[in-house]
């Protein structure tokens, strides 16, 4: 009998979001550890403006830098970040337009003038923030709790309050963006985590940049998670984790079969799930697919 | 922090350049097609300050426009000082006017 891949010693949001869209779509990804050669832009994209935003803030909020000199940084961290991937002809978030947005975000939210500044602890900076906190379930294999990680954008104060603060880059927001995360498991661990630094969290300031082919929007939305609400959401990742456990002892992976299957441009393993069962570790093998290197606890490039 | 441009020894008056051009360079220099002085310090600074105060005099326009055009209603409360608390309205639309 061949040996069985290790179930991780941690569990993030994307993995939890991925095993309860698709069991079997989390098996390729974070259990055989496969995932497509050409990476999602938008997630690309994604974490180049958030490398941006945070160079940008350590350098005007830590280092005495003055706004445009911080931007100009944040810029360059944006552009080394996003380097080398090439874009499509059709990709709208190219590496420029991205350079634009971040410049666009701190001229909605100036340095200068941003009502929610770093929270500092020891006097630098919260951004970029990670936490890991271990779980009342144990790791099938080592007996360990499982660690439950995540890292978000920034700690911020206003008022006297902390907030976790989270910004979004997308490539259209209507009236109702923000309402799709008000039961949002993303920032359910976020507080959770941002907790797990024994401060009081008032809620979470999420901003969306929309970046089109010739303009750029933005929005801001506030979440609350009352105690009820992270109690809901802390059992069901619990139970959501267990049922991972018993897919990994079970060496059965559920396939959904409905819209996961369809979502956006199509599941990243489309292909895999229609081959004959024989296949599907060639194509897994093959040049569509590179290993997955996600881990959570690692600081983005 | 370590800066994470080109340094130049001789640094010039900044040229007016596009945002745009100057990440398309300080990518070429980035994949060795260009050499590492082709983009300064100073030039960059100064289309970013441009850009970004482009962009903030189209958000103040933009606001001001979105305040004049709100409809008020006499004895109304005022919500706007709770602005921080509501999503701000759509303003992604091709037709923005931001540049």
């Amino acid at each position: 009998m061949a040996a069985r891949a290790p179930f991780p010693a941690y569990v993030d949001n994307s993995m939890r979001g991925e095993f309860v869209s698709c069991p079997h779509s989390f098996y390729n990804k974070y259990i055989l550890r496969r995932t497509p050669a050409i990476p999602s832009i938008h997630l690309h994209a994604g974490a180049a403006f958030a490398k941006g935003l945070e160079v940008a803030r350590l350098c005007y909020y830590d280092h005495g830098f003055s706004e445009d000199e911080a931007v100009t940084e944040g810029v360059l961290a944006l552009v080394d970040s996003y380097n080398p991937y090439v874009n499509n002809p059709d990709d709208v978030k190219t590496v420029d337009r991205m350079a634009k947005a971040l410049i666009y975000y701190f001229a909605v939210w100036s340095l200068r003038t941003d009502f929610i500044k770093p929270y500092k602890i020891n006097g630098k900076s919260m951004v970029e923030v990670g936490f890991s906190i271990p779980l009342d379930v144990k790791h099938p294999e080592t007996g360990e709790p499982i660690i439950y990680c995540g890292r978000f954008d920034m700690l911020g104060e206003r008022d006297g309050h902390i907030w976790v603060d989270d910004e979004k880059t997308a490539s259209q927001l209507g009236p109702t963006w923000g309402r799709k995360f008000d039961l949002s498991a993303q920032f359910s661990g976020y507080v959770f985590g941002a907790q797990g630094f024994g401060l009081p969290i008032a809620g979470v300031n999420i901003r969306g940049v929309s970046i089109l082919k010739t303009t750029f929007g933005h929005a801001q939305h506030i979440l609350y998670r009352p105690e009820h609400l992270l109690r809901r959401w802390h059992y069901q990742l619990l139970r959501d984790i267990n049922r991972m456990i018993e897919c990994w002892k079970a060496n059965y992976w559920d396939y959904n079969f409905n819209h996961s299957c369809g979502m956006f441009s199509g599941c990243d393993y489309l292909k895999v799930c229609q081959v004959h069962p024989a296949e599907e570790l060639n194509w897994l093998n093959g040049p569509d697919y590179v290993d997955n290197t996600h881990n959570p606890l690692e600081r983005h490039k | 922090m370590e800066p994470q441009v080109p340094q130049t020894t001789t640094p010039e008056t900044p040229k007016e350049v596009d945002v745009v051009e100057l990440t398309e360079r300080v990518l070429k220099i980035r994949r060795g097609e260009l050499p590492p002085d082709a983009v300064t310090t100073e030039e960059l600074r100064a289309a970013v300050s441009k850009q970004r105060t482009i962009f903030a005099e189209g958000v103040t326009k933009e606001s001001a426009a979105k305040k004049s055009t709100k409809p008020k209603k006499q004895g109304a409360i005022d919500f706007s000082a709770l602005e921080f608390n509501i999503t701000s309205a759509d303003n992604s639309s091709e037709s923005g006017g931001l540049f």
